[in-house]
């Protein structure tokens, strides 16, 4: 390519472990990243299969209330700070500067050490199960006074506290290199307006996380100065305010519900278009309406705390509502994409579709519990839990999969099963909804989260049941996913450098992408370079 | 303006906006300082935009730029491999860890933490 | 073709079990029937969009399925249908606030004079009811769950704290939870409209035995509630109607 890169020569060897250790090419880092929060999935999923056990049926005493509770705080923990949002990472980590012609991040140090810090606070919030006293057990939210030291009293919170403020200055330190790389590092003609939709969302989800994390940072502190050095931020008898732990808590904690979606919604917008053969439907309104999510999402953190009787619900009730508008444009977004396309059935599109079914039902139940007269009966039951893991579970997760099926041979240079990929979704799926649909009633009958027993009450032993038979469809499932990559990762068949007939500049390169990422760029004049410069003939007049 | 500025400006704007509304609306001091803080910090990002792209002139920024423009450029210098990165995250791990459970640690994890940039440093002169 | 098909299967299932959601105590309370209310637009709305959204997405997988080599028209734009797309819901969601912003008001009303007033504190892992203007005080624990006594179609105000970690006064039949927090006094007023035994419990996690923090609500007559009253807050006074529910 033209544009002169310096390199470094490095004394450092060029394969085995020394390599992934030292690498900063963000392709490694991608992978690293991805590849940790998998394996932070498998972990965080099997301690739901105990919690699905243990449910099962009322008055169960396969784990003690003390299990229990560090089970479901590291089940939460893992599931978002150590799978959701460093897969998201990842994934962006490895295809920005692909998707923008660039040949690196902007700070490729900064980012291998992103990275590692990330891995550390991994290890120390699980190293809690091993010191006296067990793993943080206080949800993963930790709400104060009930984490404070008088109450918490084990070494297990603190390495959660640490492992947490870890993982957000690991995470505010990328959202510096992404939008630097976004906003320096595109090639030429590859203009804001030409950026693929996942980029687009990486810019947005990187805005999310400056304004968002430092609270995060914030409050972590406050509760470790409480904890070892005095202080009596969240002390009642002491002047302190247990309601601020939960201002700065969901001040963080509410964007980060979006900092865990809208790198996905920018994976189906990649998807959809490509297996409808279409361009994206509404590019404009695609962008904007990421921005508005994030800066409303930014207004509605005490939606978090209707029942907390000391803030004005009707202003968050209001805001929050109003975040359902752009996510609505998002969805008809993606329908006109669909509309009149040309649909190819792949393992990637169905987990796109998965993806919007799951998510429409999280949506729905998302705005009602936005409404403070039915968050007072939802609140911290069952009903919070289907919801929340429809948007979870339903959304990003199955939209990490479709990204895995998707960008697989890209990354790896192989191909997954097309055969196995779909049985995995039909597991999933069908799995899924088992578990999480039923948890709407229980919810509504009165079931509370976080409880490791219930009694024999009519219909809950049946619908608890139900949800547990569910958990293990879905986990057949991830063992199908799971064999897929290692036959796949053994085949010696290498994938097409372009096996979709994809848009973004990634496809343009080689799978895996050598070292530097490019060696050609095609001319850049629209957000799907790649596709036009292979189907000239359909170039669209006029597009800017 | 150069979309960086217009993105950081507007988030700007917003966040004011969103802090003044909340503070007529919800009467809560906590709340309202919180959106005061963040919009702070998104005007001094904003400023920093203002000052970082004066004299950016993106070959990226042109629609009809072509690969030939972009020779010459200098993107910067890329390295594939360091070992300082992983150095320094392990001793701030050491530091944090230190202090929540084992302060001896924290001392180590210091020494090597200020090793580790003092290299990193050099390195990336 | 049987991909689409078992998808449009699927969701015809979840919207049918979307009806579901009618499991829905029918609500014990004066506050509880508006509540209530709250729900069915909710669902009605929900389900609603569902099938809405749920066509729009399945429809093209039926329609337009791959069946040529060649590219269909690559439109990308309609700038009337975005506007379109885009206020609709707009317009629904001010609906739903004004249905929720309605409710809330008359849910969270406080009445001027209540008849009778509970102060409730809770702690790990159990329930004090200190009836006001009396000597009574019920104290539970984890195992003895202590049970609160309303009198029906009488407003009984409730003050609610906590003495240590943060809990949640949660009586599902009310369809409604307040949080008790260390510092701050909630208050709500319950009316009762029908008697009988309900089941209550902490629902934010406050440690290890908070599955075990239940109580019990028992609304009885006005008649039976001065007996108690007088008798102290013994409960052998209770005439024993309505079932537990
Ligand atoms: C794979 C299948 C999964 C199953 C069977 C499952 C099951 C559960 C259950 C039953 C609970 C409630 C525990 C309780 O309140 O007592 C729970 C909590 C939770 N789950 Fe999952 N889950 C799964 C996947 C996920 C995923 C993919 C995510 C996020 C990406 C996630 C995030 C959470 C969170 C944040 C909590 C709350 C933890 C807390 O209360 O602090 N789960 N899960
Ligand atoms: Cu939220
Ligand atoms: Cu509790």
């Amino acid at each position: 390519m033209s544009r002169a890169i310096t390199t470094a020569p490095s004394s450092l060897a060029h394969h085995g472990i020394i390599e992934w250790l030292t690498s900063t090419d963000h392709k490694h880092v991608g992978i690293l990243y991805m590849c940790t929060g998998i394996f932070y999935f498998l972990v965080a999923g099997l301690l739901a299969l105990v919690i699905r056990a243990q449910l099962s049926q009322p008055e169960m005493t396969l784990v003690g209330p003390h299990q229990y509770a560090q089970i479901f705080t590291l089940h939460g923990t893992a599931m978002i700070f150590l799978f959701v949002v460093p897969f998201a990472l990842g994934l962006a980590n490895f295809l920005i500067p692909l998707q923008i012609g660039a040949p690196d991040m902007a700070f490729p140090r900064l980012n291998a050490f992103t990275y590692w810090l990330f891995f550390f606070a991994g290890l120390t919030i699980f190293s809690g199960a091993l010191v006296n006293g067990g793993a943080a057990a206080t949800g993963w939210y930790a709400y104060a006074p009930l984490s404070e030291i008088s109450v918490s009293t084990g070494g297990g919170q603190d390495l959660w506290i640490v492992g947490l403020l870890m993982s957000s200055i690991s995470g505010i330190l990328t959202a510096v290199n992404f939008i630097t790389t976004i906003f320096l590092y595109r090639a030429p003609g590859m203009t804001m307006w030409r950026l693929p939709i996942f980029t687009w969302e990486m810019v947005a989800t990187s805005l999310l996380i400056l304004m968002a994390f430092p609270s995060l940072a914030a409050v972590l502190a406050m509760l470790f100065i409480d904890r070892h050095f005095g202080g009596k931020f969240f002390d009642a008898t002491a002047g302190g305010n247990p309601v601020l732990y939960q201002h700065l808590f969901w001040f963080f904690g509410h964007p980060e519900v979006y900092i865990m979606i809208l790198p996905f919604f920018g994976v189906i917008s990649e998807i959809i278009p490509v297996f409808s053969r279409k361009p994206i439907f509404g590019y404009t309104g695609l962008v904007l309406s990421a921005f508005a999510i994030a800066g409303l999402s930014m207004g509605v953190w005490a939606h978090h705390m209707f029942t907390t009787g000391v803030v004005t619900n009707a202003f968050f009730a209001a805001v929050s509502f109003l975040i359902a508008v752009p996510t609505g444009v998002k969805f008809f977004n993606w329908v006109g994409t669909m509309w009149r396309g040309s649909i190819v059935f792949t393992t990637p599109m169905l987990f796109a579709i998965g993806f919007m079914l799951n998510f429409l039902i999280g949506g729905i139940t998302g705005v009602m519990v936005a409404s403070p007269p039915i968050d007072f009966q939802a609140k911290d039951s069952y009903f919070l839990v289907s919801h929340f893991h429809y948007v979870l579970g339903g959304g990003s997760l199955f939209a990490i999969f479709g990204a895995i099926y998707f960008w697989f041979p890209k990354v790896f240079g192989k191909m997954l099963s097309e055969r196995l990929g779909m049985s995995c979704f039909w597991l999933l799926f069908i799995g899924f909804n088992t578990t999480f649909f039923v948890m709407q009633f229980l919810g509504v009958m009165g079931m509370p989260r976080r409880i490791y027993t219930y009694p024999a009450l009519p219909g809950w032993g049946t619908l608890n049941l139900i949800a547990s038979i569910g958990s293990l469809i879905m986990a057949v499932g991830v063992l199908v996913f799971v064999w897929d990559v290692v036959t796949a990762s053994l085949s010696r068949k290498h994938a097409p450098d372009d096996p979709w007939g994809g848009y973004s500049l990634e496809w343009w390169t080689t799978s895996p992408p050598p070292e530097y990422n490019f060696t050609s760029l095609p001319p850049i004049r629209s957000e799907r370079p790649v596709f036009d410069a292979k189907h000239p003939e359909l170039v669209r007049s006029g597009n800017s | 303006m150069t979309i960086g500025r217009r993105l950081f400006v507007s988030s700007a704007v917003f966040g004011i906006a969103i802090a003044v509304a909340y503070w007529f609306s919800a009467h809560n001091p906590d709340g309202a300082i919180l959106l005061g803080l963040m919009a702070v910090a998104l005007i001094f990002a904003a400023g920093y935009m203002f000052v970082a792209e004066r004299a950016a002139r993106l070959v990226g920024d042109r629609a009809n730029a072509s690969n030939a423009d972009a020779s010459g450029e200098r993107l910067g210098v890329f390295i594939v491999a360091s070992p300082w990165p992983i150095t320094v995250a392990f001793s701030a791990f050491l530091v944090l860890l230190g202090l929540a459970i084992f302060p001896v640690l924290a001392v180590f994890g210091l020494a090597l933490l200020l090793f580790g940039l003092f290299r990193l440093g050099r390195e990336s002169r | 073709m049987r991909s689409a098909r078992t998808l449009l299967a699927t969701s015809l299932l979840l919207c049918t079990a979307g009806c579901g959601v009618y499991a829905l105590p029918a609500g014990a309370t004066t506050q509880a029937q508006v509540l209530r209310q709250d729900w069915m637009v909710f669902t009605l709305a929900g389900l609603f969009v569902a099938v809405v959204v749920f066509g729009l997405i399945l429809f093209p997988l039926f329609v337009w399925r791959r069946r040529s080599n060649d590219y269909p028209v690559q439109f990308s734009q309609n700038s009337k249908l975005e506007l379109i797309y885009t206020i609709i819901p707009l317009l629904m969601v001010i609906a739903l606030f004004a249905v929720t912003y309605r409710d809330e008001i008359i849910v969270e009303h406080l009445g001027a004079h209540p008849a009778n007033t509970v102060d409730v504190l809770a702690f790990q892992w159990s329930w004090r009811f200190h009836y006001v203007g009396t000597a009574i005080n019920i104290v539970g624990m984890p195992n003895a769950p202590p049970q609160l006594v309303l009198p029906v179609d009488e407003t009984t105000r409730i003050n609610l704290t906590s003495s240590d970690v943060n809990h949640e006064f949660w009586v599902p039949a009310f369809l409604f939870k307040r949080d008790a927090i260390a510092g701050v006094k909630n208050s709500f007023d319950l009316r009762p409209i029908r008697v009988g035994v309900y089941l209550g419990r902490c629902a934010e996690f406050c440690g290890f035995d908070h599955a075990l923090m239940t109580f019990t609500v028992r609304v009885v007559s006005q008649a039976d509630y001065a007996r108690w009253l007088r008798a102290g807050g013994s409960s052998i006074v209770l005439s024993s109607e309505g079932a537990t529910l």
